[in-house]
């Protein structure tokens, strides 16, 4: 297929907002972003003739914003970016608001918590994951991706995409309670739990 | 006649059977019939419905203030821009190998 430039941006400017939301829950940077879906889009544009009409756009798309962030993100690629998976507890974030009594204080322990985040502070929690789990949470948590469209996003099978999302999920409650501890938010709500 | 079932009903999930299915439940991978026991067993166990509610909120609260991440003023503008400048140095679509 070769489109015309018209026909490409009738299909990709309803996804840029999201699109740029993806980028930046990757990066953690307003610019890295902006050059990231820039990259995404300009590459995207060149090789829409290779795009199959009637499949999925989108899953067409962040595929190459994908590969663009790896290739720009191998170039600065933390070293020793290791995890602990095995030792991941499940129910993390309910067992900890359990211990500090905020089931006894409020019917909705998991808002009472997350309302005292805000977006950054969650998007520095997704930025904090490794890579591969980083890259499957932000399409599931970012882009509501099913994980049929991620495996195709992110070329890998379906039971990768399943193992991912669950440890990249007890991740970020780890990493989230962490920085609620760090903020002195924790402090705050078990304050108020023992009053 | 408490705890009958027919022979060939599925055996009702406890705790541990229903935790395990939790990820899947939020993720809706679940089959009808499981998804059927899993909300059999939530209707009869305070503990593991206070869980699958909190999990449940976590997932939908994380996605709710994500969806509100600032796009910068007059982004589609630029991305257009990008793409106005490849069109007319000939790299239309469809141009890369």
């Amino acid at each position: 297929m070769t489109g015309t430039p018209a026909d490409f941006e009738a299909v990709l400017v309803p996804l840029l907002d999201r699109a740029y939301g993806m980028a930046y829950s990757l990066t953690h940077d307003r610019a890295d972003a902006e050059d990231l879906v820039q990259e995404a889009a300009l590459l995207a544009f060149k090789a829409f003739g290779q795009f199959q009409p009637g499949t999925n756009f989108k899953a067409w798309f962040y595929k190459i914003l994908m590969n663009c962030f790896y290739g720009q993100h191998r170039k600065r690629r933390r070293e020793g970016e290791t995890v602990d998976l095995d030792n991941l507890p499940a129910l993390y974030l309910y067992g900890k608001t359990a211990d500090i009594g905020l089931h006894d204080q409020t019917q909705d322990p998991a808002r009472a918590l997350l309302a005292r985040l805000d977006t950054e502070q969650i998007v520095a929690a997704l930025e904090a994951l490794p890579e591969e789990y980083r890259a499957a949470c932000s399409l599931y948590f970012v882009q509501e991706f099913s994980y049929e469209e991620i495996a195709q996003t992110l070329d890998v099978p379906l039971g990768t995409v399943r193992s991912r999302i669950h440890r990249g999920r007890k991740l970020l409650q780890q990493r989230l309670w962490d920085i609620a501890l760090e903020l002195g938010i924790v402090k705050q709500l078990t304050t108020r739990a023992s009053a | 006649m408490a705890g009958w079932r027919w022979p060939w009903s599925p055996r009702p999930y406890d705790c541990a059977a229903a935790l395990r299915r939790l990820d899947d439940y939020l993720d809706r991978r679940l089959t009808p019939q499981e998804r059927r026991l899993v909300e059999q067993h939530l209707a009869i166990c305070t503990a593991c419905t206070s869980k699958y509610r909190f999990e449940t909120t976590f997932v939908s609260e994380l996605r709710h203030k994500l969806a509100r991440i600032d796009v910068p003023p007059r982004f589609a503008d630029r991305i257009h821009q990008t793409l106005h400048q490849a069109g007319t140095s000939g790299e239309l679509p469809g141009s890369s190998p």
